[in-house]
């Protein structure tokens, strides 16, 4: 019901803004909730959203009708008030009860997505290490052991299950990052030198995504979105979301395969992020 | 008694000094006189706005034309990139190093050398001994130092442009370790700005604050110890109010922020590592200090803004602000709430998720104190007589881009929804809904308002509606769309969402794509229409129409003298105030205004 | 009272003026901060090579250069596996490898030859002054892999760093001793970069896809080659004399030799490299 409520706003909106898009599914507003928790966090969007529309339709009105019934007229002379001890507290007190409310009403929802991590024995963990400008992703393997042989490590793709909870172990190795999941409400600072860890479950797989939206080569995507340098635009990555049988069959197949290739270079740091150091220092400096 | 002392002693000043002709340097350059310094603070900031104006439009462009930068040629080789097409023409594009900053020394050009200098610097200086009916500021060399603590940080910021690798590119934030990186300790650059830029950007934001500093020190030493007979502080006018409590933020926070960029500068070039994990800091640490100004700050540039109109509304509503004392107590609440809500900026940064509920309750209320401020602006224009010139109109559409700015906050003052929204092009919109839409609409408004006390000449009213309509319109073209921008995900700071001519960059955002381009157009408009502005300022510095001491009716004790005001602010004597300054339609006397220092006989 | 204000006035501008004069210049110096000026070589914190003292050296007798030196660098015992590396997140670079390409680290021939070794002469050069080579070096970026994978050059020389790849890269150099350089290059971009201290095996990489990696060695002289396919290396020709030559391996380490060389000599000598 919300969702229609801010398309309509959206709708009301659209036509000041006479742009065409491209017609991707998405398209303007809030784009699909494929998580979770999402769904709470878009109702607390919608919630603020309506509001503050009428708190901005009311202002507005009455500013309007002011600036029209109160135009100069020469010899009238404006009312001589002061203020009025009723209206002041009748306008403090109203706002800080709708304030209130909305802060208590958000708890639940923010405790929930930060505070609720679920338990790791029915999780699929993945270590996320982020550096300029990659995600990088490493997985268990069949053995569910990190620091293995049978590891898969991939680069800006991020291959998770659908309907179980992925825990994300996020650490960084130079600058401060932020993971980005937009369909799936997610996002988490990444901070150099602190180990972090947050969590999600998605509700639908891309194949699902593909064929509702009619396009081959849907992604869902990954963004970076706290500055991370020159090329923290291109810090991006997909998504992939496979049913629990298909995730199993990858995750064996690259269980294989991992012994095969080189493992990135940048898995050597992450033990040592996780409290030192993200760059080494100049030599002629180092004895400073 | 002091206060009486105090004048008697400046008075006799005053009486001295204009024995003697000052001479052209004395009198405008190193000036004493808190009227000269606001002009030059004003004049400053308004090139300056030039500066940060147009590095904006060189961020619209690349967000909405990524893959083509017209006059590339102009450019360093080393800024921009160059690619032959299929015709065998030189193609230019701005690319990340470029793109990171601009975007960077807009934001730092904006906030410190064109908002707060404009807002404090400009009027505070400008209109608190005026306002409250005193010669001069407590300390005038003091004074004249705060201003010209300005060139030599502005020096240096500018020199950032022209060393190595270009200014500082961590974005007007500079979170570490991004910012705190750089190349003379380090085997890597993690963005060119890392070798000298970057310091620069330190050591001038440093020095600009001193300035603040002194400033605020005289505004707070001269409002409690300089007041006119019979002022007392409840009827100061509200603009003083707001820039006495901006000073009180500024005094507690910009240490905060030197202390701050000290610890950076020392990251930087003596090889501490306050904010770098190799040596045991933490980048945090920076965030929470960095906010713990720079939240303060966002008011800092809202609350004079906020004491402007509702001076410039009453006047011209010819109405008595509605709710003189709880527009004072609501602006102190802001200042003392404004110092525990710095969190807000780090809901996702892996601080405390239960800290964050508490940065949440406290950010939730200080949205009340605004609030009450807009139904009192609102309960101001009702029932008045209201003269839609420029200053009016400059004024209400800051009542009324507030409001947008302000609902918008609640969007990210609650951490759930902040999850999703943080660090996109939501949050963009609500900062220049606040800083444009608030404190540069502020700052028009009292340009408008103020400039015959100035000059003595007024400017041209048909010029100053059309470019306040303009610029309303072509401002919310401009900024609206930010909001759709970032409910579709578009995340900040990135050097374009999706470039349709090569297919790069984030799917997501290829719908939204278009919007960008909308909003690029109308950000040049916007910028077009200011030239309005600038012709109008200038032709009426010099050929506007003359205007007598008191052109809009005022009540407050700057409009009791001449103008231009003379050295020394007043005559001989100095003003006695009798009442508040919003004595409007008083129905004690004919006219419709009933100004501070005139003494009525008893009926 | 006026004067008196003046002066005070005057006093503080100045005060002030200087302090920003003397921040500017901090800012201006900013140059050779970091890693010494770009074209002179200097010889002052290099560690091996400083024998013969930096000040009296004499330019290098090219018409006395008549010996040469060549050979080869070899592998002994079990060869390391080759991994294969694994090319993800662009779309054009994964259109250039259909299949995984091999790491290069361990190029090593059916006949246990090693290629990618960088050769060069570690010491008994000191006492020449060389002349800076006006044809720079090329490092093209092309199939989303740095070419060549080890290149040696000398201080102050140029390097074209070119890219031919219809994606977006970042050249990042990320030496201890010279001065760190990162920028992006874009299609048929080329900029020109110059290195001023000896360094051996310093990594340039690519922040946008990690797996690009090439390895700069600089030297104060152009006696150094890189062995290719087969392993073998020929050294520019030297002046009767003695020297120490060095063969280096970026995960194998470095293998020294000492030689004697007379006018005319033609010497062959060997390196071995083992895990």
């Amino acid at each position: 019901m919300h969702c229609t409520i801010t398309k309509m706003l959206l709708g009301v909106l659209a036509p000041v803004f006479l742009l065409a898009t491209e017609g991707r599914a998405d398209g303007w507003g809030l784009p699909e909730n494929i998580s979770t928790f999402g769904g709470e966090i878009d109702h607390q969007f919608n919630l603020i959203l309506v509001i503050t529309t009428i708190t901005f339709i009311v202002t507005m009105t009455v500013l309007v009708i002011a600036l029209i019934r109160f135009r100069h007229k020469e010899g009238k002379k404006a009312q001589h008030v002061h203020g009025s001890h009723k209206l002041e507290i009748i306008w403090t007190l109203v706002p800080a009860a709708i304030l209130l409310f909305l802060a208590f009403y958000q708890t639940k929802t923010w405790a929930l997505v930060k505070m609720d991590t679920p338990d790791k024995s029915d999780s699929v963990v993945i270590q996320v290490f982020a550096k300029q400008f990659e995600w990088n992703f490493r997985y268990a393997g069949t053995d569910g052991i990190f620091d293995t042989e049978d590891d898969p490590c991939t680069i800006k793709e991020l291959y998770v299950p659908v309907n179980k909870n992925v825990i994300l172990e996020i650490r960084s190795l130079d600058v401060i990052h932020s993971l980005f999941l937009p369909h799936l409400r997610f996002k988490q600072d990444v901070i150099p030198g602190m180990r972090m860890s947050a969590w999600f479950q998605a509700t639908k797989t891309t194949l699902q995504a593909r064929s509702e939206r009619g396009d081959e080569k849907f992604n869902y995507e990954i963004a970076c979105t706290e500055l991370c340098g020159i090329e923290h635009h291109t810090m991006k990555g997909t998504l992939s979301i496979l049913a629990q049988g298909e995730f199993d069959t990858w995750l064996a197949k690259q269980s294989v395969e991992a012994a095969q290739f080189s493992r990135p270079e940048i898995w050597d740091d992450w033990e040592r992020a996780g409290g030192e150091l993200e760059i080494e220092p100049l030599e002629e400096h180092a004895d400073h | 008694m002091s206060t009486a002392v105090g004048t008697a002693e400046q008075a006799g000043a005053a009486h001295h000094d204009e024995h003697h002709d000052m001479g052209f340097i004395k009198k405008y350059v190193f000036s004493t006189d808190h009227k000269i310094i606001g002009i030059q603070f004003l004049f400053t900031g308004l090139l300056l706005f030039v500066l940060g104006g147009l590095l904006a439009l060189g961020i619209r462009w690349q967000l909405a034309w990524p893959y083509d930068l017209p006059m590339g040629e102009m450019f360093p080789e080393s800024m921009v990139n160059a690619t032959e097409n299929a015709a065998g023409e030189t193609v230019y594009t701005m690319g990340g190093e470029f793109y990171t900053m601009m975007m960077t020394m807009h934001g730092s050009v904006m906030i410190f050398f064109v908002v707060i200098p404009l807002l404090t610097g400009a009027f505070g200086n400008f209109l608190i001994p005026l306002q409250i009916g005193a010669r001069d500021m407590a300390f005038p060399i003091l004074n004249m130092l705060s201003y010209w603590m300005v060139p030599p940080a502005l020096v240096i910021m500018l020199i950032g442009f022209f060393v190595e690798g270009g200014h500082a590119a961590a974005g007007w934030t500079s979170y570490p370790t991004l910012s705190a990186i750089s190349t003379a300790y380090s085997n890597v650059v993690p963005t060119p700005g890392s070798n000298w830029g970057q310091t620069c950007w330190c050591i001038s934001l440093f020095i600009l604050g001193f300035s603040s500093i002194m400033g605020s020190v005289n505004y707070i030493t001269t409002i409690i110890k300089m007041r006119a007979p019979g002022m007392t502080m409840m009827r100061m006018p509200l603009s003083t109010w707001a820039l006495f409590i901006t000073a009180i933020l500024v005094v507690f926070g910009t240490p905060v922020l030197a202390s701050a960029l000290f610890m950076l500068i020392m990251d930087r070039t003596l090889g501490g590592t306050f904010f770098l994990p190799r040596g045991g800091g933490q980048p945090l640490l920076w965030q929470h200090l960095f906010w713990f100004y720079s939240h303060p700050a966002v008011y800092i540039m809202i609350l004079p803004g906020m004491g402007f109109v509702s001076d410039i509304l009453s006047t011209h509503a010819r109405k008595p602000v509605f709710g003189y004392k709880p527009m004072v107590y609501s602006m102190g609440a802001i200042a003392g709430l404004g110092f525990i809500v710095w969190g807000h900026h780090m809901f996702q940064s892996g601080m405390n998720p239960a800290l964050g509920m508490t940065f949440m309750i406290s950010t939730m209320m200080i949205a009340l104190p605004s609030a009450i401020k807009t139904f009192n602006w609102l309960g101001t224009m009702w029932q008045s007589n209201m003269r839609l010139n420029p200053a009016m109109l400059n004024a209400i559409s800051f009542v009324a881009m507030f409001v947008i700015g302000g609902l918008s906050g609640i969007f990210m003052a609650s951490t759930p929804v902040d999850i999703y929204i943080h660090d996109t092009y939501f949050i963009v919109g609500h900062i220049h809904y606040v800083l444009f839409g608030g404190s540069m609409f502020a700052i028009f408004a009292a340009i408008y308002h103020w400039f015959p006390k100035m000059f003595g000449r007024n400017m041209n009213s048909g010029l100053g509606k059309i470019h306040t309509v303009l610029t309303f319109v072509f401002f919310n073209a401009t900024f609206f769309p930010m909001h759709i921008l970032g409910m579709a995900g578009h995340p900040r700071r990135i050097a374009f969402g999706w470039d349709k001519v090569n297919e790069t960059g984030y799917e997501f955002l290829a719908d939204v794509q278009g919007l960008n381009e909308f909003m690029t157009m109308a950000a040049f408009m916007l910028g077009a229409v200011q030239l309005i502005f600038a012709l109008n300022l200038f032709w009426s510095l010099f050929a506007g129409k003359k205007v007598g001491n008191n052109p809009w009716g005022c009540n407050s004790l700057e409009w009791e003298t001449t103008s231009p005001a003379p050295h020394g602010n007043f005559g001989p004597e100095l003003p006695t105030v009798y009442r508040g300054p919003y004595e409007y339609a008083s129905p004690l006397v004919d006219e419709d205004y009933l100004p501070q220092a005139r003494k009525l006989e008893k009926a | 009272m006026t004067t008196q204000f003046f002066n005070r006035a005057l006093i503080v501008f100045l005060s002030v003026a200087l302090s920003a004069t003397f921040t500017l210049t901090g800012c201006g110096g900013g140059d050779d901060a970091g890693g010494g000026g770009d074209a002179t070589p200097t010889k002052t914190d290099d560690g091996g090579s400083k024998a013969s003292g930096g000040g009296d050296r004499t330019p290098f007798p090219a018409a006395k250069a008549t010996a040469s030196v060549s050979g080869k660098v070899m592998f002994k015992g079990d060869k390391p596996t080759v991994k294969k590396i694994r090319i993800q997140g662009d779309d054009f670079c994964m259109a250039q490898h259909p299949t995984a390409p091999n790491d290069e680290t361990y190029l090593i021939g059916d006949d246990n030859t090693i290629a990618n070794v960088f050769v060069y002469v570690k010491s008994g050069a000191d006492k020449w002054e060389f002349k800076v080579p006006s044809t720079p070096v090329m490092l093209e970026q092309k199939g989303c892999t740095y070419m060549p994978h080890v290149f040696g050059i000398m201080a102050g020389q140029t390097v074209t760093v070119k890219s031919s790849d219809e994606t977006k890269h970042n050249v990042h150099f990320k030496g201890k001793k010279n001065k760190a350089f990162n920028f992006s290059q874009v299609f048929n971009q080329s900029d020109d970069q110059k290195f001023s201290r000896e360094e051996i095996m310093a990594p340039v990489e690519c922040d946008v896809h990690s797996w690009m990696r090439s390895y700069a060695n600089i030297v104060y002289h152009t006696l150094h080659d890189v062995t290719a396919a087969g392993g073998a290396f020929e050294l520019p020709k030297l002046p009767p004399g003695d020297y120490e030559i060095a063969a280096v391996h970026e995960a194998l380490g470095t293998q020294t030799q000492k030689i004697t060389v007379a006018d005319g000599d033609s010497k062959t000598i060997e390196f071995t490299f083992s895990k």
